[in-house]
């Protein structure tokens, strides 16, 4: 656990340090909010007191982001030569995993507070219901997440920061298709691909309810592109 | 030759790849930005698609060989690692997929089924299937329908099965099942089957009931002297509360006396709502034929208008204070602060009508008077006695108190008196504003099963409570309902009655606009952005 959190501590310094990671965090609260309130700009001045113009597109705002967030963390690793040195420390892959994962959920953690200044207007001007708010940020954390855990995948596969932002970008945008990829099979295989698309699992939490086989989804989800990613690693360990 | 196809292919899977992707978000971003670009979106989406499947298998060798370590024993060793990972996800995610555990946050509980809607999805007997039919263009609508349908199966998941078609990709099935609307839901039970296009609660509920071919009970609304309109959705009718009826599974219909004659052998029960005009003699004769040979009736009335019903229903118990008007009820437990609006929040013990109600409320209420002694303890008529009706009934009448003021109310004598304060004169509190009447059976005495039908009557002192711009309120539209399931005989239905949906809105003013619009979009992320610039500054 030492290493999880001297590894975590490092990139978390390392994000901080790095003008990348605040033009992420730039570009997210300020197209969320645009989604947000962008209403109000065309004379419309009553609107729903929920943040689901945030909520709603966050997945394709982060389909974009989140891989940017976790490109370096291998890629830049590799090309530079520092992650055989890594290798060299008495660290196993798991924790050098868990480590970066951490470092990038932390980054990302922190955008997500920095969004809630729409909250803090919601209720300048309105009434708005908590719990829609609650579950629609575990959902945005959850989408985050899992998509955190997609790019770190893809951040091991090259040396390149851009390519493993492009090929997690594109594995999210397949998953994304998948509803409609679905609907080409008859049940209940189209129940089944429809399952495994994540944008099934935001709309009940935007919405104000928490379902478990969501979270389950989510988890799973997480430990599935982490545990890939591990794997990935320790083929690069044997190489 | 094939040897050569195959490294072709390998050499332009990374290419296919990015232009894939490359592909797909130029039909998001086109959809998203242009709509007139939008009907390119989805040929973009299939030639991304495509491009990602071919280069997908042309990278199959790079991507095993990421997941499979030269130093494991054989690569199969390793590809059952990933498998049996992938396994246990799997089993997690069918163990909870038709799971309905959940936690509802919202406020009024929207997710969550009323207690009538579990009810009647536990007590279904007899398979339930649902089959849902919404194209590609529905499927947020198609989201909603599913999460609502699997709360009705989480109650009874023996019984209750749905599944989801693209109507274009089921032609036949459409036209067997008679669809004619995109997103819709079809319920059936045996050969008895109904399509539902509202994807609410009430919407679903109302077709279950009419699946499992529930006999619609007729109500009439009697007609002619200045009632509430029950189809009248302004705010002083009561369209929204013959909705709900009708999400009950009622018929309901108006009825003119005068025209009729009669009460029609159909009504399973008849509503008086307010009138203002006399009812003529023919009409009291045909209302007392009804009552006495086991009626049904719900009245609204305040005892203000003077419309010649007052007669008639005292030969059954029913009196109006004679101080009202001009008096006015005054209740320091109201709503709104005036003290004009009573708020009830107790009522009977078992009673089937206000078992489970919470808050309800009368808008300037007239007063009901029993022929009974009051209870030394709480004011009140003492119900435990029967009430001897004068009229042709020939069996004694029990009331239950349905609503009544506080014990801190009273008759205001002066209504235009400011500010009103309670003086010595005016009669005090508790007042009854409703009331069941029913055949009395002595407690401890079992009803006779082979009794014909009896007088069942629910008076309120009161008509705005259940008009449009109130009954939604509070439990107001409970109230009534299950007033007229309680006269109909339908138990089963009366529970909470789902929520209407808890819209809430925000107001910014043009002025406000700039703040909000500056503080989100520019201010915070430049903030951000500056910070990171002081960083690269001093890195540099």
């Amino acid at each position: 656990m030492n290493n999880v959190l001297a590894i975590a501590q490092k990139e978390l310094r390392s994000y901080f340090v790095s003008p990348i990671a605040y033009a992420v965090a730039a570009i997210l609260i300020s197209v969320s909010a645009a989604f947000q309130w962008s209403q109000l700009a065309f004379g419309v001045n009553q609107l729903q007191a929920n943040l689901l113009g945030l909520f709603g597109p966050m997945q394709i705002v982060l389909v974009f982001l989140a891989p940017a967030i976790t490109m370096r963390l291998f890629a830049e690793e590799q090309s530079s030569g520092t992650l055989e040195l890594l290798f060299t420390h008495p660290v196993r892959e798991w924790e050098i995993v868990i480590g970066k994962y951490l470092a990038a959920l932390g980054l990302f953690l922190a955008i997500v507070v920095l969004t809630m200044w729409n909250v803090v207007l919601l209720f300048i001007f309105g009434e708005p219901d908590v719990g829609p708010l609650v579950t629609g940020y575990i959902g945005m954390i959850f989408t985050g997440a899992a998509f955190l855990a997609v790019g770190l995948m893809t951040s091991t596969f090259t040396r390149s920061q851009i390519v493993a932002w492009v090929v997690a970008i594109g594995i999210l945008l397949l998953m994304l298709l998948l509803p409609q990829i679905a609907t080409l099979a008859g049940p209940p295989v189209d129940v089944i691909v429809r399952y495994m698309g994540y944008s099934e699992h935001n709309t009940a939490l935007i919405r104000g309810l928490l379902e478990l086989r969501d979270v389950v989804y989510y988890l799973s989800f997480i430990a599935l592109f982490l545990f890939l990613t591990e794997r990935s690693l320790e083929t690069r360990r044997w190489r | 030759m094939i040897g050569e196809i195959w490294e072709t292919w390998k050499s332009i899977a990374r290419p296919s790849l990015l232009l894939g992707v490359a592909a797909i978000l130029i039909g998001f971003l086109a959809g998203l930005l242009f709509p007139g670009l939008s009907g390119y979106s989805q040929p973009l989406y299939i030639a991304g698609l495509i491009l990602l499947g071919v280069g997908l298998v042309g990278s199959l060798e790079s991507i095993r060989d990421l997941f499979v370590a030269p130093g494991a024993r054989n690569s199969g060793v390793a590809t059952l690692i990933i498998l049996v990972f992938a396994g246990v996800l799997i089993f997690a995610n069918a163990l909870v997929f038709r799971s309905g555990l959940s936690l509802d946050l919202t406020a009024n509980a929207a997710f969550t089924l009323s207690e009538q809607s579990r009810q009647i999805a536990r007590q279904l007997g007899e398979p339930l299937e649902v089959t849902g039919f919404f194209s590609d263009d529905r499927a947020a609508t198609r989201e909603i329908a599913e999460a609502l349908i699997r709360r009705y199966q989480a109650e009874n998941p023996g019984q209750i099965s749905y599944r989801f078609y693209n109507p274009s990709a089921e032609p036949g099935l459409v036209q067997q099942l008679g669809i004619t609307q995109d997103a819709s839901m079809v319920f059936q039970v045996a050969d008895r089957r109904t399509t539902v296009t509202d994807h609410t609660e009430q919407g679903y509920t109302s077709g279950i009931l009419r699946a499992l071919a529930v006999e619609q009970k007729q109500v009439y609304f009697i007609v002619g002297h200045g009632e509430r309109e029950y189809n009248d959705f302004r705010d002083g009718g009561m369209g929204n509360l013959t909705n709900a009826l009708r999400n009950d599974n009622y018929a309901v219909s108006d009825l003119n006396l005068v025209t009729a004659g009669e009460v029609p052998a159909n009504a399973a029960a008849i509503v008086i709502a307010d009138p203002q005009t006399p009812f003529q003699a023919q009409e009291l004769n045909a209302l007392a034929r009804y009552f006495n040979s086991g009626g049904r009736a719900l009245i609204f009335y305040d005892g203000r208008a003077e419309v010649n019903l007052k007669p008639l229903l005292a030969t059954y118990g029913i009196n109006y204070s004679p101080l009202i008007p001009p008096a006015i009820v005054v209740d320091p437990q109201s709503i709104g602060g005036d003290g004009l609006t009573p708020a009830v929040q107790r009522y009977p013990v078992f009673n089937d009508i206000t078992r489970n109600l919470q808050t309800t409320f009368f808008p300037r209420p007239g007063v009901i008077e029993l022929p009974l002694p009051r209870n030394s303890f709480d004011g009140l008529p003492d119900t435990q006695q029967p009430i001897q009706p004068s009229a042709e009934l020939g069996y004694p009448l029990r009331a239950s108190l349905l609503a009544a003021t506080s014990e801190n109310s009273w008759l205001e004598l002066n209504p235009d008196a400011r500010p009103i304060v309670r003086n010595p004169t005016d009669p005090a509190g508790p007042f009854v504003m409703a009331v069941q009447m029913e055949r009395f059976v002595p407690l401890g005495q079992a009803r006779d099963p082979n009794e014909p039908q009896s007088l069942r009557m629910v008076v309120f002192a009161n008509t705005d409570f259940a008009i449009n711009q109130f009954v939604d309120v509070f439990f107001n539209k409970d109230l009534a309902v299950n007033s007229v399931n309680w006269l109909t005989g339908d138990q089963q239905l009366i529970a909470i009655r789902p929520r209407a949906p808890d819209n809430r809105f925000l107001f910014v003013s043009q002025a406000q606009v700039p703040f909000v619009l500056f503080s989100s979009i520019v201010l915070i992320p430049g903030l951000v952005l500056v910070a990171g610039g002081v960083v690269w500054y001093r890195r540099r």
